[in-house]
């Protein structure tokens, strides 16, 4: 089920008044009332990946009581290194296999080697790298100590299967999301109207923006050896916005469902296309990964301590690992040691904390200095995400030649560019708006909250004839392949 | 929570009441399809010569150059599969028709089901292809039958299109449109089309309907009239020889099988640019000269 389908529309309204209507502010029987639904969710895309979400489920709760009870290290490394081998081991099954086995076979044929190794055609079950990840620090905090076992398995399992979260994250934390699930939860009045506002701009940047950008941007990645330098590098601009508000709006929309059953998530996103630098653009976009990442390989691997060799080192390798986190090909490990690459100047010049606050907080305009840092940001983005969406890096490679030659000083023209400018104009007061709200949690979060009804009311119609007038055709959220 | 639910309710009735005005007025607009239907129903009595198939016979065979009385029945994307249904529908009523003109263009034995369209031939045609109950449909035209844009356009516009004989034609050219550019991109899109097709076996049931259809028309004693209408050659210069050359032997095969007649005018060079909308679509002037050809290849028939 996705969140921009009339399926969903139906689903969730049925869910919130069970929930608030019929469950007597229970909290136990909302929280199994929010975990069938969950279930339900998971089982619209295919009912058979269950079992491994539930198995999942089941270890990590088992594993999690085990570590506590351990009394020795070394019982409580193993039951800890048991859920890391089993939940890893499916991942690397169900991910990665077919990468591992191709790109062994390759390295054996380049050393004159024939094998035979059968890639299998494996489904990937929808969420598993999102709900893996939940689990993973769910037991590495029980470890480390810093959380007690969640003994109560219903409450356990819809900390791993909100179904808000359950596919494409935020990655939770259990020092964040358990406590609210255990704790008893009221109507609040201006929580569930703020949740409805961030469903609404999720849906704005998911269907307007991002469907709308893909059409264009699939368009010219599709058909790049047919297009100049200058279309390349438009094609790669309407892919930097694609992704962003498809993984950003679902996240609104997430953020937003959540807030209707009165609980909060992690934020995920954070305006990212206004960073001043690389170091920044990681604080603010998927942030419940990038943190997951610092909190349970950068900082186990030593972080910033012992020295700028290994500072260096260890932010290859968290890089690295996040671009093969996001699937099992070359490109998206390039893409991950880029932004390392990137990231390099302020690692080396201890300037990675130089942006800690909001670009121009409290102004209307940036400073002239800030503006270009942010143009420059957003373009060292844009050469990244050329390797995150070519087919292969071939691929990327030619994407690259073309836009580095002659052929970047010519008008942009490609398939169906006259129907473009709409979006384009969209694009430039979707930027406005969302400047405009850089201070809040989201773009449109107090956007009109001192405007008379009337007018807040006309601001929400508009975005709703928006979404409805600009639809582009339906396409999957991209980090559901994730 | 009350305050909650009533805010909603508030601010959901003007987008209700929207929706409910938008809905009645889609289910009243002008829709060729009626118009053609109801055409049919009118002159089924004196129609000899029925012309079906996609766009290019909708726009290219105008019915008042026919000595014999004609009726266009074709419309546009109008697959052989649709083609068959409405035969099997109105053939009882048409009780004098001697010839079906049918289209055979380049990726006409490729294309069957419509889904974007097969509610059109249930609502107006009564045809129901694949027994679908049409729930969604019935309960919206904004979201379903149309999408939301060409909703907006149809309410914008609302234009009473003039139909002679299930006819409308196309005015003039678009000079822009007849580049090799659109020319390269509706060949591709085509080859799409039929790859899609091929992956799919979809082609191997339109095969068969398009022989079901001739089988049928010939034991009806009507004969039927395969065209390949003209295109221009900034479009036909990218066909695929292989495919056309399939569609050739394809009709060659039902020659042998069947009476019929095949007319392919896909190269014809009495047509010139002047004479196309656009690539593959003829304008008045070319519908008037290509309706006179097929009429003189009917009468020499006779």
């Amino acid at each position: 089920m996705l969140f921009n389908t009339l399926n969903f529309a139906i689903f969730l309204p049925i869910v919130f008044v069970l929930y608030w209507f019929f469950t007597k502010r229970d909290l136990r029987v909302q929280n199994i009332l929010l975990l069938v639904s969950s279930y339900f969710f998971y089982a619209c895309w295919d009912w058979r990946f269950m079992f491994l979400l539930i198995f999942s489920t089941i270890l990590d709760y088992y594993t999690g009581i085990k570590i506590h009870e351990s009394n020795s290290k070394k019982r409580k490394q193993l039951w800890l290194w048991i859920s890391i081998g089993i939940n890893l081991g499916f991942l690397g099954v169900f991910k990665y296999y077919n990468f591992f086995a191709s790109s062994f076979g390759d390295a054996l044929s380049v050393l004159g080697i024939k094998t035979n190794l059968s890639t299998l055609q494996i489904m990937l079950p929808v969420g598993i790298s999102f709900y893996t990840f939940h689990g993973l620090s769910y037991v590495i905090d029980l470890y480390k100590d810093r959380i007690k076992p969640e003994r109560n398995f219903i409450d356990y399992s819809l900390f791993v299967s909100f179904f808000p979260l359950l596919v494409a994250g935020p990655i939770e934390r259990a020092t964040h999301l358990l406590p609210q699930i255990k704790k008893s939860r009221t109507f609040d009045y201006s929580k569930s109207i703020d949740g409805l506002r961030q469903i609404l701009w999720g849906l704005f940047k998911k269907i307007v923006i991002a469907d709308n950008c893909a059409e264009f941007a699939n368009e010219i990645f599709n058909n790049s050896a047919h297009y100049s330098g200058s279309t390349l590098l438009l094609g790669a601009v309407f892919f930097t916005f694609q992704i962003y508000c498809d993984f950003s709006g679902y996240s609104d929309i997430a953020l937003g469902t959540a807030r209707l059953f009165g609980i909060d998530l992690l934020r995920n996103f954070a305006f990212p296309y206004f960073s001043r630098d690389i170091a920044e653009f990681w604080r603010r976009w998927h942030i419940s990964l990038s943190s997951w990442f610092k909190d349970y390989l950068y900082i186990p691997l030593g972080g910033s301590k012992g020295g700028m060799w290994n500072k260096i080192r260890n932010t290859f390798i968290i890089f690295i690992v996040s671009g093969f986190w996001h699937g099992a090909n070359w490109t998206f490990i390039v893409w991950g040691f880029l932004n390392a690459l990137f990231i390099m100047p302020s690692i080396l010049f201890n300037t990675n904390r130089n942006n800690l606050n909001i670009v121009a907080q409290g102004k209307y305009l940036p400073t002239l200095s800030d503006f270009f840092a942010i143009i420059k940001t957003f373009f060292l983005a844009v050469l990244a995400w050329i390797f995150f969406r070519a087919n292969n890096l071939t691929h990327a490679f030619e994407i690259l030649s073309n836009i580095f030659s002659k052929s970047i000083i010519s008008a942009p023209s490609f398939k169906g560019s006259a129907n473009s400018f709409p979006i384009l104009i969209l694009l430039v007061i979707f930027n406005i708006v969302e400047w405009l709200g850089r201070e809040q949690q989201f773009a449109i979060a107090r956007i009109g909250l001192n405007w008379k009804r009337p007018i807040r009311w006309a601001f929400y119609y508009v975005i709703i004839f928006a979404i409805i007038y600009f639809g582009g055709k339906e396409q999957n959220f991209i980090y559901f392949q994730f | 929570m009350k305050k909650f639910l009533l805010t909603i309710l508030f601010f959901i009735i003007p987008l209700l009441l929207l929706f409910i005005f938008v809905e009645f007025k889609l289910r009243t607009i002008n829709s060729e399809y009626e118009k053609k239907q109801k055409g049919l129903l009118e002159k089924s009595s004196e129609i000899e010569i029925l012309f079906l198939g996609n766009s290019r016979a909708d726009n290219g065979l105008n019915p008042t150059f026919f000595s014999k009385p004609a009726y266009n029945l074709a419309y546009g994307s109008q697959t052989i599969l649709y083609d068959k249904a409405l035969v099997l529908k109105y053939l009882p009523i048409l009780k004098k028709l001697k010839h079906v003109v049918l289209s055979l263009d380049y990726h006409t034995l490729y294309s069957g089901y419509l889904q974007e369209r097969d509610f059109f031939y249930y609502h107006y045609f009564g045809i129901n292809i694949k027994n679908k109950s049409f729930i969604k449909e019935k309960l919206s035209y904004f979201f379903y039958v149309y999408t939301p844009k060409i909703s907006i356009k149809l309410l914008k516009e609302n234009k009473d299109v003039k139909m002679i004989n299930g006819w409308t034609g196309n005015e003039s050219s678009i000079a822009s449109r007849l580049t090799e550019r659109y020319g390269r991109e509706r060949a591709q899109s085509f080859d799409l089309t039929i790859n899609q097709s091929r992956k799919t076996k979809e082609y191997i049931e339109v095969q068969k309907d398009y022989e079901d259809l001739i089988r049928f028309l010939n034991q009806n004693n009507i004969t039927p009239i395969i065209v390949t209408a003209p295109c221009n050659k900034e479009f036909t210069k990218f066909l695929d020889e292989k495919i056309n050359q399939y569609n050739l032997d394809f009709i060659q095969k039902m020659k042998k099988k069947y009476n019929l007649v095949y007319l392919n005018s896909l190269n014809d060079s009495r047509f010139k640019k002047t004479d196309f909308y656009n690539n593959d679509h003829l304008n008045i002037i070319g519908a008037e000269k290509y309706s006179k050809i097929i009429d003189s290849l009917i009468n020499a028939q006779q």
